[in-house]
């Protein structure tokens, strides 16, 4: 960049344009590590938790979700914290795009405590969330996989709908593993390369 | 046709620096510099050049105690990019085989 006052020509701007852009969306995409995280332990939970719902002689009282935030949380606090003192950067996708996962965390406790107030199962909603999450999260960061990714999780919460309650955190795992890990694992390699 | 672009924008440099704000909007002076692979001298000037012709604006402030400059892409310079873009791709259209 060092002929920065000599004039381009059409053709040469033209290129300019198509790579810096195409560099851009590349590089502003986040590296997946939360989609990762928080992937690892749905689906970890919902097996634990299908399998207790499941094994004879147990009474399953949900406790392998209680795992999520007691790791999920401080990693995230801890991994967010190291990184805010490492890179120092701003730009907009990534903005809008932290700002849909933190309405994310604020209305799933309440929708989780809503749910169970009512004794309703909260698989259902919680799946369309999570759906709409990875849907706004594919939308702000141009990345298909994770549009696909929710149209996965909104089809596991209509699965659900013809399913008894018992199959619910299996399907949740499913279309965790499927709609979550594996957008959060290409987004991982698209940062890299 | 040539002509008719705009010249401010017929610079590499301030050409890549715009490009990459119509994708993030606003980014801070050091992920400019590393995408457009800018000296920090020659990008500040550039970047005086673009927000006096009113294509971007810029915000000067501290994060975790180190300054951090922001640089925001305006109305003024969304229109001037595509209208530079929609300049060229008449420009192609038009040019003889």
């Amino acid at each position: 960049m060092e002929n920065s006052e000599s004039k381009l020509t059409p053709e040469e701007s033209l290129l300019v344009i198509h790579q810096t852009i195409e560099k851009a969306k590349r590089d502003v995409q986040d590296n997946g590590f939360h989609l990762l995280l928080w992937g690892i332990l749905v689906v970890a939970a919902g097996l634990v938790d299908f399998y207790m719902s499941q094994a004879e002689g147990m009474d399953n009282k949900h406790f392998a979700w209680a795992i999520l935030p007691v790791i999920g949380v401080p990693v995230t606090i801890l991994y967010e914290w190291r990184r805010q003192k490492t890179v120092i950067q701003r730009n907009t996708i990534l903005k809008w795009y932290s700002l849909v996962w933190l309405g994310f965390g604020i209305s799933l406790p309440m929708l989780i405590a809503f749910a169970v107030a009512q004794h309703l199962p909260p698989t259902q909603p919680i799946m369309v969330l999570t759906g709409f999450a990875l849907f706004m999260s594919g939308v702000v960061l141009s990345f298909r996989p994770l549009v696909w990714g929710a149209a996965i999780v909104w089809a596991g919460a209509v699965a659900c709908l013809f399913t008894d309650f018992l199959w619910h955190s299996l399907i949740m795992a499913i279309a965790v593993a499927l709609g979550y890990l594996i957008p959060g694992f290409l987004l991982q390699r698209a940062k890299k390369h | 046709m040539y002509e008719e672009l705009d010249s401010l924008l017929l610079s590499q440099l301030r050409l890549a620096a715009m490009s990459y704000l119509m994708v993030v909007k606003e980014a801070d002076f050091n992920t400019i510099k590393d995408q457009t692979g800018a000296s920090s001298g020659n990008l500040s000037v550039q970047i005086n050049k673009l927000q006096e012709a009113g294509y971007i604006e810029v915000e000067k402030t501290y994060r975790n105690n180190y300054p951090l400059t922001i640089c925001k892409i305006t109305p003024a310079g969304i229109q001037a990019f595509e209208g530079f873009y929609r300049h060229l791709q008449t420009y192609f259209k038009e040019k003889p085989e």
